[in-house]
């Protein structure tokens, strides 16, 4: 008798904040990883507009196509920006690997096709981790440059660019991990047995945050 | 079955296609970059190449957002919600940049 009250009322106000279900048609997972990422975001929009502000106050800056245009094996040869342009492309391509891998999951829940395009996006992190281990090695000990001082001008350059590639390179990092975990759960056939590929999707969001906070660190430290 | 499988083909094309415009737009960057610079500095026009890299960056997140992380099939107030804290950073942009300019300033007075 309740139920049947209860029907009617949603059949004659159909909205979708009566309750009973999602208004937004997502799970409390997704929901809440969009809303963690809106809080990294400030993190990540906190140390760029400091760079902007500190940045301002320097009667000039250094060049990056001066600092950054070493590029590894070939010492000696100036290559401004060759390095970093790699560094960018293999992260879109890892990114695209993540959206296949979420695709073919949601669409297929197809677990081959899963953990192959999952393990060539861990692949694609450890290739962006090592490089930005080779950056960092190059600035610090052939161009002396510390978190206090550099060589090419404005002394909070070094400490601006290490704290906020640095603090991409953790959350590169540390996606790397949780995709080597949800690769072995997928593999384990864990997410067939739930029959939702729902976590591949939840850090895929991750993952691509960290895609999309790379193109402000690209455009503020090697383009502006 | 069919269908959902022409829908799933057309999902990944878009993939694709947006994979396309995100490389495009990084290697203008990266060429305007290494090759305009000084051409800008010397007619002390290099404002017009900034704003050019932030438009740019602004649409590689939007392609970002929108596609890969698939916010355009999402309900909309799902977006807003996400999207309206964000402008909050533009008045911080504003303040700190003009902070920034005034530290200036002071330095060299």
């Amino acid at each position: 008798m309740m139920a049947e009250a209860t029907l009617t009322t949603t059949a004659v106000s159909p909205s979708r904040w009566n309750g009973g279900r999602s208004p937004f048609k997502v799970s409390w997972g997704k929901l809440m990883m969009w809303y963690f990422l809106v809080g990294d975001s400030f993190s990540f929009a906190s140390f760029l507009i400091t760079y902007g502000a500190l940045r301002f106050s320097y009667e000039s800056w250094p060049a990056p196509t001066d600092v950054f245009s070493s590029f590894p094996f070939l010492e000696g040869v100036k290559l401004p920006l060759m390095f970093v342009s790699f560094m960018t492309f293999t992260l879109i391509m890892s990114s695209v690997t993540m959206v296949l891998a979420v695709h073919y999951g949601n669409h297929e829940m197809n677990r081959k096709k899963v953990v192959k395009w999952l393990s060539l996006t861990i692949l694609g992190g450890i290739i962006f981790l090592g490089s930005q281990a080779w950056e960092w090695t190059h600035l610090i000990v052939d161009e002396h440059m510390t978190l206090s001082q550099n060589p090419f001008g404005a002394p909070a350059f070094g400490w601006l660019f290490f704290t906020i590639t640095g603090f991409h390179g953790f959350h590169v990092l540390t996606g790397v991990v949780i995709n080597c975990i949800v690769t072995a759960k997928v593999a384990r056939g864990d997410y067939d047995r739930k029959g939702s590929y729902e976590m591949v999707e939840k850090i895929g969001l991750y993952w691509h945050f960290v895609d999309l906070v790379w193109v402000f660190v690209f455009m503020a430290f090697y383009l502006l | 079955m069919s269908n959902e499988h022409a829908e799933s083909v057309k999902m990944v094309k878009l993939i694709l296609k947006t994979t396309l415009w995100l490389s495009i737009i990084t290697i203008v960057e990266i060429v305007a970059a290494v090759l305009l610079t000084d051409l800008f500095v010397k007619n002390n026009m290099l404002i017009v190449l900034n704003s050019f890299y932030i438009i740019m960056s602004l649409a590689k997140a939007f392609f970002i957002v929108s596609v890969f992380m698939h916010m355009k099939f999402e309900v909309k107030f799902l977006a807003l919600t996400v999207l309206i804290p964000m402008g909050f950073l533009l008045f911080a942009v504003i303040t700190m940049l003009a902070e920034g300019n005034s530290w200036l300033e002071m330095r060299n007075y």
